[in-house]
């Protein structure tokens, strides 16, 4: 808040762009931004075509650009987005600062119908992202039959989300207890969330409810806002409280269930860049998610980054990496900050 | 948009709110109980009466977060539940008991949240509208703090911030519920010399006996959920119910600064007297 | 003081006593009751003639048959401690790599006779064999079965030893994309065949690698081991991602090949049928 806004907005947007960048050239091969560039650009897509054209970039590197890098660094930046955005609404929403994407157990939901895929219904009749998506879902509805008629009390809501949380991830624990040592291995690195398997089709469920998200948050950011105030002040200017409420859960459900669905659970996020976006730029809610998108997303991809490259040919899981960074972060900004977030 | 002084649209003999019979219960306990009332257009009312009387749940019953579940309530002769929401906000600004706290929105945005019943989600905002919130604001002469966070403010601070947004909400009828709670002394007497300025209908709550007599056209004393007395305050305000129903002594004369009446309370060696 | 300081240091280093213990167990008694915590334990028992004195073991030791009906007194996710002390065995064989450690100190700490094992490489199935021969007094037979695996054991390397290394990638497992490194008991299957394991010089022996390491390193063989265990869909995923990556080598000349895990993953006499498969599928890529 010392800066201007739109210095501090171009310059987050920078950070994006250059983030993208980086991830691009950043590898278990390096690349050089001029070889990015003229795959992206220059080169044909289709090299078997015969036509000559002044592509220098070995097709190999091509490919490894076109197929497993592109996707997968913007499957890490859909979800650190989806999760700041998701994050930030949800802590207006019920007022509560530790509120995250998780809050409705979406995580367990999804680590119960991935472990039950791969394990119960084996013969691959279920994919492992359908598993985990359908388990999402079920959490929230599971949560919303819990609160029962008190649904719209927040404290209801987050309790009966905490509920749900445990009790999905008891099955989840008693299953993989039960599983073969190659099937329990595949699920907990699955748990602890992956970026590596990401293809280009897997890009547009997350996109598409991101983007709509997004664009909900924006539209009803007034009221957003006013519910932070307080249920009875915003009551009275006339805003359905409750209905909004229910409805950005319902929505920050959704994009988190499909996140978690083919990402796994990567945790933090969701919780600290949302504050984080406040301390730079305040309160005022599209501020907070504009800058959510480019601080999330660029944080996401340098953790994907750091993943891939910390140990030379091995891949850590994002979770793990997630937390680490995230907690040191997180003790830095208390200990620089007198007040509490 | 237009001035704060609202005009006068109705009809100069009908009433904004009608009360007949209504009740108001909560898990199976009645809180307000058979009240019949009315309130004309301009006036200045004060619901006064001991804690747990049901003051607050009255104004909740007349800003519609209560739902009455016996009687009729009308608002400008129409049934008070044919409203919607939004209608009914665009009528009635509340300032409510408890300001949010750990909430650290610009008081500007805070303001500014006055003008959502007026506007549509997708509208954007234009500089008029930003003239309207500097005005408020100024009306409660906290210009200088339009920036800053609004959990950085004193309790009678907040409070003011809140009145500004009511007054963006540019409504009809004004109620508010204890606004003088957190307010030292001068800021009580300004907010209420503020609105009483405005020229609305003013419904508030008062715990301040002196300040009710002061500012109010009107008193309805509650207790334990039915209407004791109804008038003006000389009418109210007398030495019997002050026992009855305060269970307090006191004197009552006329106040030597204004026209209203004041009221001296009697209690010796710090304790009440038995009545 | 002294004395105080001399009695802590002492109860301190009592527990690594037992440690030495392990491979070297004082008592000369021939083990006639002996729960074996390792599949492969159990197999090497049989085959030196000893299989009858097991009297409890854990899930996965299906090999052989007669394997199957021997009680069960663990799994992958731990032992249960208080039937082992109820069955009161003279010895007993804990794993070093696939028993908890937890429940290997335990057993320690309650004084039960241990014999540890880990084979790093075929080389250790003798030791291992001889070792349990001593405890058995089944020297005579343990010796016959040793003499069998060297004997074969050096007929397969000695037909790869002079001929060109093949770059290979083991296959591990397919989600996440695990591989091998440097001293795992697969890798020294592969020096045996005279392959180089292309995660040689990994971190940890079973490293999650990324497709593009294997992309960048090239690859002439791609081994991917299949277990009985596989359900379907696990089946035909792990050979599912290669086929659009022909620029790897191995694929591009069709040296991808499955070939049987559970022979590959015991340390066993029987793991020699599994070399061999090995060694023949990667000198394919020698005779193209």
């Amino acid at each position: 808040m010392k800066f201007k806004y739109s210095f501090i907005t171009i310059f987050s947007l920078i950070l994006l762009i250059f983030s993208l960048l980086a991830a691009t050239v950043i590898g278990s091969v390096d690349l050089t931004f001029g070889q990015v560039f003229e795959t992206l650009f220059i080169c044909n897509e289709n090299q078997n075509s015969g036509i000559q054209n002044s592509c220098s970039v070995d097709p190999v590197y091509q490919k490894i650009i076109w197929e497993i890098r592109l996707p997968r660094i913007l499957m890490a930046f859909l979800t650190g987005a989806g999760l700041s955005i998701t994050g930030a609404i949800l802590q207006s929403v019920t007022r509560n600062p530790l509120a995250d994407p998780y809050l409705f157990g979406i995580s367990s939901g999804a680590a119960l119908g991935a472990v039950l895929a791969i394990s119960v219904f084996s013969s691959g009749i279920i994919s492992v992202t359908f598993g985990a998506l359908s388990g999402g879902i079920f959490s929230v509805i599971l949560m919303l039959t819990l609160a029962g008629r008190a649904v719209l009390q927040v404290e209801r809501l987050l309790l009966s989300g905490v509920a749900v949380s445990f009790m999905l991830g008891a099955f989840t624990s008693l299953i993989i207890y039960y599983s073969d040592p190659d099937t329990a291995s595949t699920l907990l690195f699955w748990m602890m969330g992956s970026f590596s398997n990401s293809q280009w089709q897997d890009l547009l469920l997350p996109a598409i409810s991101i983007t709509i998200g997004f664009i909900l948050f924006l539209i009803y950011r007034s009221w957003i806002g006013a519910i932070q105030a307080g249920d009875e002040g915003a009551f009275t200017l006339g805003i359905p409280v409750n209905q909004l409420r229910l409805m950005m859960l319902i929505i920050c459900s959704v994009i988190t269930a499909i996140l978690v669905a083919q990402v796994g659970g990567i945790g933090f996020v969701g919780l600290m860049i949302p504050h984080i976006s406040r301390y730079i730029v305040g309160s005022t809610l599209h501020k907070v998610l504009f800058m959510c998108v480019t601080i999330g997303g660029s944080f996401m991809l340098w953790v994907d980054v750091v993943a891939h490259s910390l140990i030379p040919d091995q891949v850590l899981p994002v979770g793990i990496v997630t937390a680490a960074i995230g907690s040191l972060f997180f003790f830095l900004i208390l200990k620089s900050r007198g007040r509490a977030l | 948009m237009s001035s704060i002084g609202s005009s006068l649209n109705q009809q100069h003999s009908s009433a904004v709110f009608a009360a007949d019979k209504i009740c108001w219960l909560v898990d199976e306990q009645l809180i307000l109980d058979c009240l019949t009332f009315e309130i004309k257009a301009q006036e200045f009312v004060g619901i006064i009466g001991p804690n747990g009387a049901g003051k607050s749940s009255l104004l909740r019953c007349l800003y519609g977060l209560n739902e009455i579940c016996a009687g009729e309530l009308t608002f400008q002769n129409k049934p008070s539940h044919t409203y919607t929401r939004r209608e009914l906000a665009k009528q009635i600004a509340v300032v409510v008991q408890e300001p949010p706290t750990h909430f650290d929105m610009k008081v500007s945005d805070v303001v500014a949240m006055g003008l959502i019943p007026h506007k549509s989600l997708l509208a954007f905002s234009s500089p008029q509208e930003q003239i309207t919130i500097d005005n408020a604001i100024e009306m409660v002469e906290l210009s200088e703090k339009k920036n800053a966070a609004f959990n950085t403010l004193s309790g009678g601070e907040k409070q003011r911030v809140m009145v500004a947004r009511a007054i963006v909400q540019n409504p009809q009828v004004l109620i508010l519920d204890e606004p003088t709670n957190h307010l030292d002394i001068q800021h009580q007497i300004e907010v209420l010399q503020l609105v009483k300025r405005m020229q609305v209908t003013v419904i508030l709550s008062l715990h301040d006996l002196n300040i009710a007599a002061a500012f109010c056209d009107r008193l309805i004393l509650l207790d334990k959920g039915k209407i004791v007395a109804d008038g003006s305050c000389d009418q109210v305000l007398t030495q019997q119910n002050l026992k009855n129903i305060f269970r307090i002594d006191g004197q009552i004369d006329q106040h030597p600064f204004h026209s209203g009446r004041r009221i001296t309370f009697n209690f010796t060696d710090g304790k009440v007297n038995e009545i | 003081m002294k004395k105080i300081v001399i009695l802590f240091i002492g109860l301190i280093l009592l527990p690594f006593c037992h440690l030495s213990q392990g491979k070297d167990d004082g008592e000369n008694k021939i083990a006639q009751r002996i729960i074996a915590l390792a599949p492969h334990s159990v197999e090497l028992l049989y085959a030196i003639g000893a299989g009858d004195r097991i009297v409890a073991t854990t899930e996965y030791a299906d090999y052989p048959k007669a394997a199957l009906k021997i009680p069960r007194v663990g799994n992958a996710n731990g032992i249960q401690i208080e039937r082992v002390i109820e069955l009161k065995p003279d010895l007993v064989i804990v794993w070093q790599g696939g028993n908890k450690s937890a429940d290997i100190q335990k057993l320690k700490s309650l004084g039960v006779n241990l014999l540890s094992t880990q084979p790093f490489k075929i080389s250790d199935i003798s030791k291992e064999l001889r070792q349990l021969g001593k405890l058995t007094g089944l020297e005579q037979q343990a010796n016959k079965v040793i003499e069998e695996v060297e004997k074969r054991y050096k007929e397969i390397t000695n037909k790869y030893k002079s001929r060109s290394k093949v770059k290979t990638f083991y296959q591990l497992w397919h989600d996440p994309l695990t591989s091998i490194g440097p001293d795992s008991w697969l890798e020294s299957l592969l020096n045996d065949c005279n392959a180089e394991n292309i995660f040689k010089d990994a971190f940890s022996s079973y490293p999650v690698v990324s497709i593009e390491s294997v992309l960048v390193k090239n690859p002439q063989a791609i081994i991917i081991p299949h277990h009985s265990g596989d359900n379907d869909l696990q089946a035909t995923e792990k050979t599912r991602i290669w086929k659009k990556w022909s620029e790897i080598s191995a694929v591009k000349n069709g040296h991808v090949s499955v070939i049987n895990g559970d022979l590959l993953h015991r340390f066993t006499p029987r793991v020699l049928d599994g070399l061999q498969t090995l060694c023949e599928d990667i000198d394919k890529v020698r005779r193209k």
